[in-house]
């Protein structure tokens, strides 16, 4: 964004970085599987 | 509270959140509508072994929307339970 200041870039830049979307086996490797189910999302859901 | 895309978050602070003393019986639609409150959730894994019971992973897309659920669910009475939230290490 214009006018940042470097440190704000650089705290925008780890941001994006801890919120990259995740893969399903990126999830996998970060989720147990025993023990647990993936919930279905209710029908017509939508994230906001 | 506008939530600054350019605050720095402690590093413990995550997008998968942790839940337990959920009851037993909770239906996705009753996870959904309570977390999905603070932001899109990517998936979320409920426990369904006698050790895992009233456990949940609620993994959400945004870290800001994790931060906030984590602190406004914390202590939060569902069902008559207080849940515990943590984030996933």
């Amino acid at each position: 964004s214009a006018g940042s200041s470097s440190v704000a870039l650089k705290i925008e830049r780890e941001i994006d970085d801890r919120n990259r979307p995740w893969t399903e086996e990126e999830l996998n490797a970060q989720l147990p599987s025993d023990g647990y189910e993936i919930l279905a999302p209710p029908a017509g859901y939508v994230p906001i | 509270m506008a939530t600054l895309k350019n605050q720095r978050l402690p590093p413990e602070v995550n997008r998968i959140l942790f839940v337990k003393n959920l009851p037993f019986k909770i239906t996705s639609a009753e996870i959904y509508e309570l977390f999905g409150a603070y932001g899109g959730i990517r998936q979320v894994r409920l426990g369904n072994a006698s050790d895992t019971m009233g456990t949940a992973f609620v993994v959400y897309d945004d870290i800001f929307d994790a931060r906030n659920a984590c602190e406004h669910l914390s202590g939060y009475n569902f069902g008559g339970r207080y849940l515990v939230v943590l984030y996933h290490q």
